[in-house]
């Protein structure tokens, strides 16, 4: 009796200490948003794409409440094209006489969501594969890496418009199809940059003592390429955003959804130009540019952050730059000598200092004739050493 | 007088190689052998100079010693156990009592953390403390080498390179190691901090009786802090022994022209600077017989036959050269 109770009492401490463990991380998670957050709010350009988003997000959130129409239900649905008035903001729609203002404020929720959802599954794939692979190596990395190289080549946008002629035209072969395709430039910056801290000797400390593999990762790996990774996570939702618009705009996204494209595209169909609509034409695009300069601003923000030497230029072309997956490797090839100038992740290769390098030159590359054993640079420093020591 | 001692560390014929990627494919594979054949021994309380030109395996022999680094074959032991036989986890407790500090300063410590969470690192790995222990282990350790408690909370980036070392003295120092690596502790910092970086290594080695592994490029520096030193060239024990009886009287050519090197101008000094000639070979593919053919100023025609083995010339001393030992040997058989 006594060993079963013994038993279970080692089992609650051990469930409380796993518990422990989930709460210090949770939180942990939290103060690294929070102090991102801060970081941004710092940021002129970061705080005008905060609060942006923070609007979207709230309408989003709390769209049932602010809207005064719900656009799916059939039976709110008033007279076809009507134009502005206090009943209806910003007038009703020509096709189905649904209420724009809330219309506008719904498509919130499908494009935020969509830009989200995937961006956030991109970045979960992108930093799994690519730690795995920068820290596991050997043939786990060779494989991702191959995948990667494969999936680099075949164009996304016309594929999901093959996938949802296959599949239907859901959103979930959206995001499926997007994060697919889209996590292989996060996966190759991300492996590129735990290469370089797998090897830095902080790492090789914390493993002499007995750090495991886990502690590795959450404690020195991840908390280096969070920022990177906030930042790819704004970036691609605002490629996502505008290319979800696009697909809906084609008929090619959710057709029972109310989005920001759809909008768009029945304005269009239905000649809102032709009777003077403008605003049922101005109102999506307004959101989608809401949301896309939004993203962007903190995606941006944060790059100027994290690299204060990318300052020149900002525009739409990065993002989809960053869908094309060029462009994260842009911003860390330079990030990269960024910081070896502040020597914060030089590579422990010793043969890599300059004393090494020094060395071996003098050794690999001398003439045939004489060589002495240490270059001659080397000895008066030495002497200079003897004297202070 | 040593040979009644009992290592702290005894390698026996320890031998490690690295597989080299293939330039092309069904290559055969190569390798290089960065330590080979090395038999040492390190005794409590003394600190070990370890030499040698850059790439002939000095850190990958500390590694082994640390038994982080896989070897090919050979033995090694830490106090009487083996580390080669060891598991994982018998391997991890052993490793309590060994630790490192490193060339580079800058990535020896993590940028992110603060100096508290850098010091406290192992603690927390090896666990059991509370907050308030470790924050009053960690502001001792900091004032021990020469810091104030004050600079917990500052992050790296706040400190001189080398304060920077010192920070990571007192990280490897926190669980009070027996023995302790350092990876050219000096070479990468400006030359007007390295007496005192190098003075705190002696005062806390008194302090603590920490049994040091030093590798340096400088003889000058091995020679004034170590007790005995091994030479290696290209992954091989050129000679091993008693600091001053190998200062004194360097045997092997590769020691004397590494002495000339370095003592060229001392006017006491009797040697001629000792030049070598030819080029440094590939460790891909080491010369057979003594690697020192081909450079060596003093090569026998059978040097190129067969290995020198390592012979004591005197006590606490030894030597692999054809030149010295072997002829002794003959003359005294
Ligand atoms: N992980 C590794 N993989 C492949 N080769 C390696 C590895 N580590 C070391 N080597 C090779 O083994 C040899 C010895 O390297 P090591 O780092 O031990 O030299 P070292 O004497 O410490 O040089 P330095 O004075 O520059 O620090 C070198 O030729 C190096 O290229
Ligand atoms: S064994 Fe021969 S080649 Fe090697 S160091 Fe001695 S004399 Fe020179
Ligand atoms: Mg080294």
């Amino acid at each position: 009796m006594k060993t079963i109770q013994g038993q279970d009492q080692e089992f609650a401490t051990k469930i409380l200490s796993v518990l422990k463990k989930i709460g210090i991380t949770c939180l942990r998670i939290l103060e690294g948003i929070w102090s991102f957050i801060k970081k941004l709010w710092k940021h002129k350009q970061g705080r005008v794409g905060l609060i942006i988003v923070a609007l979207l997000v709230f309408c989003a959130v709390f769209a049932p409440i602010i809207a005064p129409y719900n656009p799916y239900d059939v039976t709110q649905r008033a007279e076809k094209g009507l134009s502005p008035s206090w009943d209806h903001l910003l007038g009703t729609s020509i096709t189905t006489g649904q209420d724009i203002f809330s219309m506008l404020i719904y498509g919130a929720r499908s494009s935020l969501s969509i830009g989200l959802i995937t961006g956030l599954v991109i970045a979960v794939l992108g930093s799994l594969l690519g730690i795995a692979a920068g820290y596991i190596g050997g043939w786990v990395d060779t494989i991702i890496m191959r995948i990667v190289d494969i999936l680099l080549v075949i164009p996304t946008l016309p594929l999901v418009i093959v996938m949802t002629n296959v599949l239907g035209t859901s959103y979930a072969v959206i995001v499926l199809v997007f994060a697919a395709f889209g996590w292989t430039g996060l996966a190759r910056v991300i492996r590129s940059q735990v290469m370089l801290i797998k090897n830095a000797n902080y790492v090789k400390a914390a493993e002499l003592i007995g750090a495991s593999k886990w502690y590795i990762m959450w404690r020195h790996i991840l908390p280096a390429v969070s920022n990177l990774l906030i930042m790819s996570t704004a970036l691609t939702s605002a490629g996502i955003m505008v290319a979800e618009a696009g697909l809906s705009f084609l008929g090619l996204g959710n057709p029972e959804a109310v989005s920001w494209g759809k909008m768009l595209a029945d304005a269009q169909s239905s000649g809102a130009m032709l009777f003077g609509h403008w605003w049922s034409i101005l109102a999506p695009g307004i959101g989608i540019f809401l949301a896309v300069f939004s993203f962007m601003r903190i995606g941006l923000a944060m790059e100027e952050i994290l690299n204060p030497r990318m300052r020149k230029g900002s525009s739409m072309v990065k993002v989809f730059k960053h869908l094309n997956n060029k462009y994260l490797e842009e911003v860390f090839a330079s990030m990269d000598d960024g910081s070896k100038l502040k020597g914060e992740y030089a590579t422990c290769s010793i043969n890599e200092t300059p004393e090494g390098r020094e060395m071996l030159a003098c050794g690999e590359y001398a003439p045939s004739e004489e060589v002495a054993v240490t270059a001659n640079g080397e000895e008066s420093k030495r002497k200079e050493d003897d004297e202070s020591a | 007088m040593r040979k009644n001692e009992k290592p702290l560390i005894k390698l026996e014929n320890v031998s490690v190689s690295f597989p080299v990627k293939n330039d092309f494919p069904f290559q055969k594979k190569r390798y290089v052998r960065a330590v080979t054949d090395v038999s040492m021994e390190i005794y409590p309380g003394e600190t070990f100079g370890l030499v040698g030109e850059s790439g002939c395996g000095k850190s990958t022999l500390a590694n082994t010693t640390l038994g982080i680094q896989k070897v090919d074959s050979g033995k090694i032991f830490f106090e009487d156990q083996e580390l080669t036989a060891m598991d994982k986890k018998q391997l991890k407790a052993a490793r309590r009592s060994m630790q490192m500090i490193f060339q580079d300063p800058f990535s020896s410590l993590n940028p992110r953390f603060s100096v508290y969470e850098i010091i406290s690192e192992p603690l927390r790995i090896v666990g059991g403390y509370t907050r308030e222990q470790m924050r009053e282990l960690v502001g001792n350790m900091l004032q021990e080498v020469g810091l104030s408690a004050g600079d917990m909370d500052r992050f790296p980036s706040d400190f001189s390179g080398g304060q920077k070392q010192r920070i990571g003295i007192a990280r490897a120092l926190i669980l009070k190691p027996k023995y302790l690596v350092c990876d050219e502790p000096v070479s990468a910092l400006d030359v007007s901090v390295h007496a005192q970086i190098l003075n705190l290594l002696m005062d806390l080695q008194d302090k603590y009786h920490i049994t040091y592994l030093f590798i340096s490029h400088n003889l000058a520096v091995v020679k004034r802090i170590c007790s005995r030193v091994l030479v290696m060239y290209f992954g091989k024990v050129m000679e091993y022994g008693d600091v001053d009886k190998i200062f004194a009287n360097p045997v092997h050519p590769y020691t004397q022209a590494l002495m000339s090197a370095i003592f060229d101008t001392d006017i006491d000094h009797k040697h001629e600077r000792v030049r070598l000639k030819g080029e440094v070979p590939s460790p891909i593919n080491p010369p057979i017989g003594c690697r020192f053919c081909g450079r060596c100023p003093q090569e026998l025609d059978r040097c190129k036959e067969g290995d020198p083995p390592l012979l004591e010339i005197e006590e606490d001393h030894y030597v692999a050269c054809f030149r010295h030992g072997i002829v002794e040997a003959e003359t005294d058989g």
